[in-house]
């Protein structure tokens, strides 16, 4: 599936080296956060890690919390690991998802053309002239009860379109292809033809627009986390986080950096690696 | 090019339309105003009240006539704010008022009652009402104030109580008499601030198209120059650096950079304020200077990308190559090859309104400037249904524009486009 002067160009790409370490260490993060964490996330300590002021103790003043507390005496490491795990469960998740619709669109878009192709591409200009944001938080608004699955669902929904697009031409071209021609004079299924030939032929794009798309996942996620209209409090997420440190960056600056240090790490992560397999799977110069 | 301006407005207000469906929907079948206006301790006899005050009780697809104002009106807080005075003074006067259309008990009206319907209309900056009385003889008199939408009750209330003369009287729903709704230009009146939609949007529009303007200047600013100076340098060590940075942009989404910048700048060396929106038009745009930067990095990293890769590819070009070897000066040469690189620069700038729009959300709410952004958040938590969809009728016709003026251009710059889309 993967030509080996792919994989040789990648590994010679430093960028692509850097962001695969990052992606790395973060989804590892992501998976065994929570096993690490040495406390629970969302207990208040308040004996324990609130000053007689009422403010958190700092970055190594008590043993056992090395990054100190949140301002309502909450672990701030055990809630960053949790955290991460919670952003990228979903950003992982919903580009899962919207991997899977942009390519059941690209794929039938591309190899039938005609009417399949036109409602699936009217779609994608509709989706890509909305106004995302506004929508999104207006649909995490007014759902009764805000669950993990439904952010998953909307983040997906509303990010396939340029996957669906890129794979859509990228199949036209495969179509013409000899194989292909070959495959459907010795009657072969469209099902067949699809997932044996086409198909894998089209991995290159959705690999790389998919690693991207996990960096767009946790933007999109952190934003709404951000507004408040993401991950329901008391879960932490990176974006949560953040907002809550925002709040209160006069008096305890360090809150607001380490998830901004962390989102930014893992998208930058995502963008490098994506770029890298671009490079390496589509050489231009 | 005709045909293709025509087709693509058409294209351009259909997807206006389905946004507004789509939102409309959202906000009223599936959110519900009502309960989100008045706040958790609302009881079940209020709810109804003020779902039936504002005709949230009606079926989804009248309510959406209702607001565009097809066949009828979106009936709005004025008409709502007469009605409720009138009936209040009419019962101090000593009448028995029954309102129907607010109780649904047709059925208990006694056997013998007056009635009264109204209208109320704009007229410049007062209001008109035109009211009829029917008192329990069939007699029919018509009652007409002007003037401010809260003294108009008390104009008519006396010479209508004199008509009626005591007894019983059921008063209608109050309605909108002018032409109205969004067809007609007109965005109905928020539940949560005592003005109409327009009003609150026309003093908030500005505020971020300034916003975004300086936003836009900086985008182009810097990441034009950035993406010149990486081509013309381009495999040195200027050109690496200078895109690294530019990927590094990409990757810094604004709730990152504005607490960042807000913290540094504003809080630490107080070079800037630490938010708001100043007084004066120097101060606006002082005030904006920090928000409209964080605005900028992402779009000024994408045009520093765009140029770059396009200005390479153009130096390489064979007009390129023969106006050199005419010995054209170099600053002249690289000159002819930014105007032809700059095409999917136009391309972009269409793209840009939408991010612009997404980003005012998010960074108007961290350095709270009083703009579309704050407002939308606000009026969306809120459920201020008439709000939230003036808010997104004005971001989706801005970006549907400005993807719109973006494909003109680039249709006018260059044919091949044209002939392909219209073909």
């Amino acid at each position: 599936m993967m030509d080996p002067r792919a994989w040789r160009r990648f590994r010679k790409n430093k960028g692509a080296l850097v962001g695969g370490i990052l992606v790395v260490f973060v989804t590892l993060t992501a998976v065994f956060g929570p096993l690490l964490a040495p406390h629970d996330p969302n207990e208040q300590l308040r004996d324990v890690l609130l000053q007689d002021d009422g403010a958190p103790v700092g970055i190594g003043q008590v043993e056992g919390h090395p990054l100190g507390a949140d301002s309502t005496g909450r672990d701030e490491l055990s809630r960053l690991l949790y955290g991460g795990g919670v952003s990228m469960m979903v950003a992982y998740l919903a580009t899962a998802l919207a991997i899977f619709i942009g390519t059941l669109a690209g794929v039938t878009a591309g190899y039938f053309g005609g009417w399949i192709d036109f409602g699936w591409m009217r779609l994608v200009d509709l989706m890509l002239s909305l106004p995302f944001l506004l929508i999104a938080i207006t649909i995490r608004r007014v759902i009764e009860e805000p669950q993990l699955w439904t952010l998953i669902l909307l983040l997906s929904v509303l990010s396939w379109t340029t996957l669906g697009r890129v794979t859509r031409s990228k199949v036209m071209q495969i179509r013409e292809l000899e194989y292909i021609q070959a495959a459907r004079a010795l009657d072969m299924g469209h099902l067949r033809i699809l997932l044996r030939h086409v198909l894998p032929n089209a991995l290159g794009p959705i690999i790389v627009l998919g690693t991207t798309l996990v960096a767009r996942m946790i933007i999109f996620e952190s934003a709404l986390s951000f507004l408040g209209l993401g991950v329901e409090p008391p879960d932490a997420t990176w974006g949560s986080m953040l907002n809550e440190g925002r709040q209160q960056m006069m008096s305890f600056p360090r809150l607001m950096l380490f998830p901004s240090m962390l989102i930014v790490m893992t998208v930058f992560g995502f963008n490098l690696l994506g770029e890298g397999l671009r490079d390496a799977f589509d050489p231009k110069d | 090019m005709l045909a293709f301006i025509v087709r693509r407005v058409l294209g351009a207000i259909t997807i206006v339309f389905l946004v507004v469906l789509l939102v409309f929907t959202l906000v009223h079948a599936i959110g519900d105003p009502a309960a989100a206006t008045l706040g958790p301790n609302a009881g079940p006899e209020q709810l109804a009240d003020f779902q039936r005050k504002y005709g949230l009780d009606r079926p989804l697809g009248q309510q959406l006539l209702g607001y565009l104002g097809v066949g009828g009106c979106v009936r709005g807080r004025r008409p709502a704010i007469v009605e409720d005075d009138l009936s209040a003074q009419l019962e101090r006067a000593g009448l028995d008022v029954a309102r129907p259309h607010r109780t649904s008990e047709e059925s208990a009206l006694p056997s013998s009652h007056g009635e009264i319907t109204a209208e109320l209309t704009k007229a410049g900056e007062a209001w008109e009402l035109a009211l009829v009385a029917t008192d329990a003889g069939g007699a029919a008199q018509t009652f007409r104030a002007s003037g401010n939408v809260d003294d108009l009750a008390s104009e008519v209330a006396e010479p209508v109580a004199a008509h009626l003369g005591g007894g019983a009287v059921v008063v209608r729903r109050f309605d909108r008499g002018d032409r109205c709704g969004l067809l007609q230009g007109d965005l109905g009146e928020s539940f949560g601030h005592n003005e109409p939609v327009a009003d609150v949007i026309g003093h908030r529009l500005p505020r971020t198209l300034l916003l975004g303007a300086i936003a836009l200047l900086f985008e182009l600013l810097f990441g034009l120059s950035v993406g010149i100076l990486a081509a013309v340098r381009r495999n040195t060590w200027v050109d690496t650096g200078l895109m690294s940075s530019a990927y590094l942009g990409i990757s810094l989404p604004t709730f990152v950079t504005g607490p960042l910048f807000l913290f540094a700048f504003a809080f630490l060396y107080g070079w800037f304020p630490l938010g708001g929106y100043g007084v004066g038009f120097w101060d606006h745009v002082y005030h904006a200077l920090l928000p409209a930067f964080t605005l900028a990095i992402i779009g000024a990293a994408t045009y520093a990308r765009i140029m770059r890769s396009e200005l390479v590819d153009t130096l390489r070009s064979d007009f390129v190559r023969t106006a050199a070897a005419k010995g054209l000066p170099r600053h002249r040469v690289v000159g002819h090859a930014v105007r032809n690189a700059l095409l999917p620069i136009v391309t972009m700038l269409g793209l840009s309104m939408t991010l612009l729009v997404a980003g005012a959300i998010i960074t108007e709410t961290i350095f709270g400037w009083p703009g579309m952004g704050a407002l939308a958040i606000r009026a969306i938590v809120n459920l201020d249904a008439p709000t939230v969809m003036g808010v997104v009728v004005v971001f989706a016709v801005t970006v549907q524009t400005g993807n719109l003026l973006a494909d003109i251009a680039v249709a006018a710059l260059d044919p091949r486009v044209r002939l392909e889309k219209s073909g």
